[in-house]
């Protein structure tokens, strides 16, 4: 058989026979291209010469890990580090809560003694027994505090620091509301409701909480049992209808951001109330949650394209320095054709391989003159273009004449009377197609 | 002649014990073909190095998981695999520039004898274009073709690594072949 044979062709051939089969068979065929039996010289002769490549390598020496005695725990650090790490974190986030727990307190306008604050929670507890002897038989004398029950013993003080508790759980959406300029809590209609017979002492320590910067500024006990908060009202499906708190608990869960950014507000806090760290912290992560939540549509367009695609993060070297073959850069591919073509003039100067590789699609298509007459596939595209850049290359000048979805028109002029690929003075319009990524997969001279 | 494996076997149980020259002659065996494999994988020499010493090393500290001493080379190419997979997830492959002494590989001999001077240089430049095309090899391809040319696994045992089919692993590896032979050609013709 002698039928007409191309090197594609010859490949397919080799898939199936041997070369001394198809040397029978297209013996004729063979001669038209000379190509063809160096091929199949090539391959008969390919095994030796990728053993010739193996024992050609000399391999560098191992070098075994010098273990010392430290070795015998070196496996315990990392896990001991993290344990620790983790401690630390956990610590400075329950730290604060037995102070801000400790310093609980009824009375909203100064923070308490110690023994101030075992007479609050006393005072409220008498409060309330109050309010039910008085709604019972409606005679309670003036000074009521002195005839009441003795205060409880220290011995349950434990007890009526848990009945206080919920109340001073309360208090804070209170806080809050007032942040706000909103919604107050129940307590406070309670704790408003005494009448005006009780003592002075009663009515200063029950008076509500001022709504005004006084009262902001001396938030901060009552802010120390914000932490508690979150966990409450998660548990127990609080009240949602205050915007701040309900913000401010759903940011509260991310607890590694608040570090960084802490600092950054505190410089930034209003002189006229002192927020509690917590407090901060919470409004600090909306923001920051905030600002992840805008981050995407800053980011550039070929970010979100290649991440779109799914595609790592590969691309194209943009800088003008000459390629240094020891750098990997990994930058973004470029999306518009003008940038495109400054990547290729760039690559062109500074004979950067890596930088055509890059912008080329693997399924390239290449009829550009500027290469020579032949169409090109991407691997031919390499070879050709390095062997262009061991000569001399003028530089080229591109026009964008038009650029839409289906591609690119470009008017390209090499810059000199020196000739590229056999032409010279080279130049004319070529159709650049691209990819979803960027990368040109065809390059054809415009009909 | 010593059985291969009992000697293998025997250098296990040394490195288990604690006797540091028993890897480095465990070593000895493979470390060509595992170096032939790296440098025609990655471009340049520094990354085959470290790659060399990352395998190595990996070896060094897992030794001991190893249960049939037979298995040896091909348990250390499955690291080398995995290495180099990873080595490319993260540093893709960019150029194929080269300079001298850089190139991984290239540092040759070169005897006195001026006509096997010329016929070294002719080998050198032989071998130098052959890397280049095998690197330009898709990546599953260059992958199978090193493992059963350097690392001489048998054609079962990457398939079944891989878990491929073993005529597919046939397939590729004569395709492979076939695709070097063209691309010499055709590079050779551009000169």
């Amino acid at each position: 058989m002698n039928a007409k044979l191309d090197l594609d062709h010859l490949e397919r051939l080799l898939e199936t026979m041997t070369p001394a089969e198809i040397r029978a068979q297209f013996g004729k065929a063979l001669r038209t291209d000379p190509r063809l039996e160096e091929v199949l010289c090539r391959f008969e002769g390919m095994d030796g010469s990728l053993r010739a490549l193996k024992s050609a390598e000399r391999p560098p020496e191992f070098r075994a890990p010098q273990y010392s005695s430290v070795r015998a725990w070196l496996p315990w650090t990392l896990p001991l580090a993290a344990a620790l790490l983790l401690v630390i974190f956990a610590g400075s986030r329950l730290l604060p809560l037995p102070e801000k727990a400790a310093s609980v307190r009824v009375a909203p306008d100064r923070e308490p003694e110690p023994q101030d604050r075992v007479d609050s929670i006393t005072l409220t507890e008498e409060l309330d027994r109050m309010e039910l002897a008085r709604s019972d038989d409606e005679k309670r004398p003036a000074s009521a505090f002195a005839d009441s029950e003795p205060p409880a013993p220290p011995s349950d003080q434990a007890e009526i620091e848990k009945k206080t508790v919920p109340k001073e759980r309360a208090r804070p959406r209170e806080t809050l509301g007032d942040l706000a300029g909103g919604a107050t809590g129940d307590d406070i209609d309670s704790l408003e409701s005494t009448e005006p017979e009780e003592s002075a002492l009663v009515e200063a320590a029950l008076r509500p909480p001022p709504k005004s910067k006084e009262r902001r500024s001396q938030n901060q006990p009552r802010q120390n049992i914000l932490p508690q908060d979150p966990e409450v009202d998660r548990a127990t499906a609080g009240n949602e209808t205050d915007a701040i708190k309900q913000e401010g608990f759903r940011a509260a869960s991310p607890a590694a951001p608040l570090k960084d950014k802490a600092s950054d507000r505190d410089a930034a806090a209003s002189s006229t109330r002192e927020p509690s760290p917590l407090v901060e912290k919470e409004l600090v992560v909306e923001e920051d949650r905030q600002e992840r939540a805008d981050s995407p549509r800053k980011s550039s367009p070929v970010s979100v394209a290649e991440e779109a695609a799914g595609q790592p993060a590969r691309g194209v070297r943009l800088a003008g320095a000459k390629a240094q073959p020891d750098v990997r850069r990994v930058e973004r591919a470029p999306l518009h054709p003008k940038t495109w073509l400054d990547a290729f003039r760039e690559a062109w100067d500074a004979g950067d391989t890596a930088m055509v590789r890059m912008l080329f699609a693997t399924d390239v298509s290449i009829s550009w003159p500027l290469f020579g007459p032949s169409t090109l596939d991407r691997a031919t595209l390499d070879r050709r273009w390095r062997k262009l850049m061991e000569a001399p290359r003028p530089p080229i000048h591109f026009e964008l004449v038009s650029s839409g979805a289906a591609g690119a028109v470009v008017r390209w002029q090499v810059l000199s009377q020196s000739s590229v690929a056999g032409n010279t003075n080279p130049g004319g319009l070529v159709r650049l197609g691209f990819d979803g990524q960027g990368r040109c997969n065809l390059a054809a001279v415009p009909r | 002649m010593s059985n291969p494996s009992l000697h293998v076997e025997s250098l296990l149980k040394a490195h288990t014990d604690g006797d540091p020259r028993a890897f480095p002659r465990l070593l000895d065996g493979v470390k060509n073909d595992l170096w032939g494999y790296l440098v025609n994988q990655v471009q340049m020499r520094q990354d085959a190095e470290d790659l060399y010493q990352e395998i190595s090393l990996k070896a060094y500290k897992n030794l001991k998981r190893l249960r049939d001493p037979t298995k040896f080379r091909s348990w250390l190419f499955s690291i080398a695999v995995n290495s180099v997979r990873s080595f490319f997830r993260r540093k893709p492959m960019l150029s194929l520039e080269t300079l001298g002494g850089e190139e991984a590989g290239s540092a040759r001999e070169i005897t006195q004898d001026k006509r096997d001077m010329v016929r070294d240089l002719e080998l050198e430049e032989e071998l130098y274009r052959l890397r280049h095309c095998i690197q330009d090899l898709p990546e599953r391809e260059r992958e199978i073709l090193l493992l059963e040319v350097m690392a001489e696994l048998p054609q079962k045992e990457i398939a079944d690594r891989l878990g491929l089919n073993l005529n597919t692993v046939k397939t590729i590896i004569r395709r492979s072949k076939i695709k070097l032979a063209r691309m010499m050609v055709e590079a050779g013709y551009e000169c």
